[in-house]
């Protein structure tokens, strides 16, 4: 199979210049391939975030390179769409607007980028809140706009900054559940960054495992449930449970180890 | 997909005040106010007569002034076009060179560190001071009354524009560079937008600087406009108009003021 991204030998360190940098990344090798969705799951300060801002061109690394459609990044990078953890949505422009704000940016025609960013609202379910602006909207519906905004420019691959981290637990289920739906219609590469491992498992064909302090890639764990995944199925079956279990027992193993 | 048609499409408002006092209708409101306003009227009639003097008019000899100035004589017109012109250019000259230096200190560390002591120091100044030092330098026509009005308003839309657009999310700066924004797309997408708030704060401080400069000028240096009728009006003990005049005054600065909060909130709805 095709691979879309290739990380090869990435170390990053934050203040590189400067004395006593801040090593956030360490001897990274990743393949991702075409449509595959990937969940990074770690810690906090693991650099799962920072290694997505790398392949989406935000962050130049230190060290080490990254090629994706077998082109390598230099700047921030077209063939990704990125879905920000605060939903980085312009407070002064309507719905639509946002949604569009991609298309406006690759220069596409007033009237056709109209005509997508509606389709990609109501295919987030947001259909009637067009002309809204952001402060009028909950936080689910937010996101649900940066989603949009992210899937209406059709890159390869789509970036996700822990996206439902600042939501609530029902909404971020729905949220699950809806991304799992609109996936399975349109596929795409899919980074995932999150530190819930029920959402790395229940969304993710694979899950890269990650530990802190520099950020090293433990494991890559494949999920085996068939696509298209029922939630409730998933969850029920007892691989979840033992996933979840082999996943946790990890994570408190490297807890142990930082904290020695 | 259903939830979301279904959930309620304005979030809970965050700004749930803690109720100190009963709110009151807009009705009783407007009531409460005419009659302070009565209070304050009578008061003044009744203190004035008491006081009898020369300098101090009552409150229905100030309201005839006001009459007589701007619908019999008309003395008043001219004078306020004398002094709002001035006004309007070093208004104008101010934001045109004040905006764009608070937007590019807010982008720039170097033009930052180059001009926070100017700021740090024009905002420490008086600047009624400087007053003599620029009429010796230009003269008696328009140009340093212009000059003055910029000094008492450029630092305080400057300052204001400067914080507003570092107040603008780092993150959306992000967003728009990750979508594809060249430089000149995330200023006119991303900066200025979101520091429109800021700068119409920085506009309504500066206009009234500004305005405070213009009647300053006339009184204390160059005597035209409205500032040579307040003179006048003192010198030849004419109370009412005296006060009618300032009154005026008063009119125009608070108008100036809503029109532009009227501005703002037409510009920024989305707040």
């Amino acid at each position: 199979m095709s691979s879309m991204i290739e990380v090869r030998d990435l170390s990053h360190v934050y203040n590189a210049q400067g004395q006593g940098g801040t090593p956030a990344l360490s001897d990274v090798n990743l393949t991702i391939r075409k449509n595959e969705f990937v969940t990074f799951l770690g810690p906090s300060g693991c650099g799962k975030t920072t290694l997505m801002r790398i392949i989406g061109g935000l962050v130049t690394p230190t060290s080490g390179s990254v090629q994706v459609n077998g082109k390598p990044v230099r700047g921030p990078n077209l063939d990704c769409a990125i879905v920000f953890q605060n939903f980085a949505l312009m407070p002064w422009a309507s719905v639509l607007q946002n949604v569009a704000f991609g298309l406006e940016m690759r220069g596409e025609p007033k009237a056709q980028r109209i005509e997508k960013a509606r389709a990609a609202i109501d295919l987030v379910g947001l259909g009637g809140f067009e002309e809204k602006y952001p402060k009028q909207l909950s936080g689910g519906m937010q996101q649900r706009v940066g989603l949009a905004r992210a899937l209406v420019v059709h890159t390869p691959i789509m970036l996700m900054d822990e996206p439902f981290g600042a939501l609530d637990q029902q909404t971020r289920r729905y949220m699950q559940e809806e991304l799992l739906r609109i996936w399975q219609k349109d596929q795409r590469t899919v980074i995932f960054v999150t530190h819930d491992m029920e959402e790395a498992i229940l969304l993710g064909d694979k899950v890269v495992l990650m530990s802190n302090r520099p950020g090293r890639i433990e494991e890559v764990i494949d999920v085996k449930f068939a696509r298209p995944r029922d939630p409730e199925a998933v969850e029920r079956s007892p691989e979840f449970a033992e996933l979840k279990e082999y996943l946790w027992h990890r994570l408190r193993q490297m807890h142990e180890m930082s904290a020695a | 997909m259903a939830f979301a048609n279904t959930s309620t499409g304005r979030a809970a408002s965050p700004r749930r005040v803690l109720e100190l006092r009963k709110p009151i209708s807009g009705m009783s409101a407007a009531i409460s106010r005419i009659v302070a306003f009565i209070l304050f009227a009578s008061a003044w009639e009744f203190g004035a007569r008491a006081a009898d003097s020369i300098l101090i008019p009552t409150f229905t000899e100030t309201l005839r002034a006001l009459y007589e100035t701007t619908l019999v004589t008309g003395e008043i017109w001219p004078a306020l076009w004398i002094s709002n012109v001035p006004l309007i250019i070093g208004f104008v000259v101010s934001v045109a060179i004040s905006v764009p230096l608070g937007l590019a200190m807010a982008r720039w560390k170097v033009i930052d560190q180059m001009l926070s002591p100017v700021t740090a120091l024009a905002l420490a100044l008086p600047i009624a001071p400087l007053i003599p030092v620029v009429l010796v330098a230009l003269g008696m026509g328009q140009a340093p009354k212009v000059v003055i009005i910029v000094l008492f308003s450029w630092v305080f839309i400057t300052t204001n524009v400067r914080a507003g657009t570092r107040r603008v999310d780092r993150s959306l700066v992000e967003m728009a560079r990750s979508f594809g924004a060249s430089e000149r797309q995330v200023w006119f997408r991303i900066l200025i937008p979101g520091a429109i708030p800021a700068v119409f704060a920085g506009l309504r401080i500066g206009l009234g600087r500004a305005f405070a400069g213009m009647v300053i000028v006339e009184l204390i240096m160059l005597p035209v406009g409205i500032g040579a009728l307040l003179l006048d009006y003192r010198g030849d003990f004419k109370a009412g108009l005296l006060y009618a005049t300032t009154i005026l005054v008063v009119i125009e600065a608070v108008v100036l003021a809503v029109a532009m909060q009227a501005l703002e909130r037409h510009l920024i709805r989305w707040k």
